[in-house]
């Protein structure tokens, strides 16, 4: 399946600005950044040292931030878009 | 000279939308980096009375981007400077000025005597408090933030579409980051036509959309949001259009 990835900030600057990735049957939305990041070298942007998503990286699948579905355990279906982007927090 | 103050803008907005926005109440939480264009364009625009919160002072380092606050205004109360200003700017325009911090004992009575919020502020543990006031007291909030060359903004029609901690549910970390004053001026610019707009009942607002300006690449893009069924902030308010 498909899925949709749109980056925003700097997050675009490692995943560039909207991308095609290809999953294999059932993925989440931790399999997703797992193949998202091995090509970049993002893994820190995304990740901390426990290997946990660091908790001010937004991530939406289809306008939904994940914390309110399931995580990194989310599942996705073919044609998800998922957003990621960093904490705007200046005024 | 009033009539004649707003004529460019009375073909957009209409006459009766022109006597809205002299009849409308916005209050703007911050008088820093966005909430000086704002307040600068809602004065301009004729809003009827403008009521901005900062406990602060100048600093040379806020003349970057605080366009409310000039050279001569540092170590004064930005609350001064701002009302000053505001004033010559537009005569018809009242001005309220609160030197309070916006904390939780206090935001609900502080943004309770206006029509509508401009989220102005520089953290989100204040865009919480105004975002759970807004909701309590069923007023629009008009957010925005900025970083650097990017911002980002959205408008939140209390029970009725995504709010803040829909978005946002987690508090990101705080400290002094870099920015240029015209990234605040292209946030603040949507905020305010916002503003204009939901007062006029002119076009579509930005609810249920979080537009993001990359001034690096020079972008405007923008992603949907829905509301959370379970946010702790908005659940079970108002109008329930999730299924």
């Amino acid at each position: 399946m498909i899925i949709k990835v749109k980056a925003f900030a700097r997050f675009r600057e490692a995943f560039g600005k909207e991308q095609d990735i290809e999953l294999d049957g059932t993925a989440t939305v931790m399999d997703l950044l797992t193949e998202l990041c091995a090509p970049h070298d993002a893994h820190d942007m995304i990740f901390d040292e426990s290997g946990m998503i660091k908790k001010y990286v937004n991530i939406l699948v289809n306008g939904r931030h994940i914390q309110s579905l399931s995580g990194i355990k989310t599942e996705l279906a073919g044609g998800d878009e998922v957003a990621i982007f960093p904490p705007v927090a200046g005024g | 000279m009033t009539r004649e103050r707003y004529d460019r803008q009375i073909p957009l907005l209409g006459a009766d939308g022109q006597e809205r926005v002299r009849d409308a109440s916005v209050f703007i939480a911050g008088a820093g980096g966005l909430g000086s264009p704002s307040a600068i364009y809602l004065a301009a625009a004729g809003i009827g009375r403008i009521t901005i919160a900062d406990f602060d002072t100048v600093d040379p380092s806020n003349l970057n981007r605080q366009i409310l606050h000039w050279s001569d205004d540092v170590s004064r109360m930005k609350i001064d400077s701002a009302r000053e200003k505001l004033e010559k700017i537009n005569p018809d325009v009242e001005i309220d000025v609160i030197s309070e911090k916006i904390d939780e004992n206090n935001v609900s009575k502080l943004v309770g005597g206006s029509d509508l919020i401009v989220d102005a502020m520089d953290n989100f543990r204040a865009r919480y408090l105004l975002n759970k006031a807004a909701i309590a007291r069923n007023i629009p909030l008009f957010h925005g933030a900025v970083h650097g060359f990017v911002g980002q903004a959205t408008t939140v029609i209390p029970g009725e579409t995504a709010c803040l901690r829909c978005i946002f549910p987690n508090n990101p970390p705080e400290g002094v980051f870099p920015i240029i004053g015209a990234t605040c001026g292209v946030v603040a610019s949507i905020q305010v036509t916002e503003v204009l707009k939901y007062i006029t009942c002119t076009g579509t607002l930005a609810t249920n959309r979080l537009l993001f300006w990359n001034g690096a690449d020079t972008t405007m893009s923008e992603i949907p949001v829905e509301r959370d069924p379970g946010c702790a902030d908005c659940k079970g308010t108002g109008v329930t259009r999730y299924e």
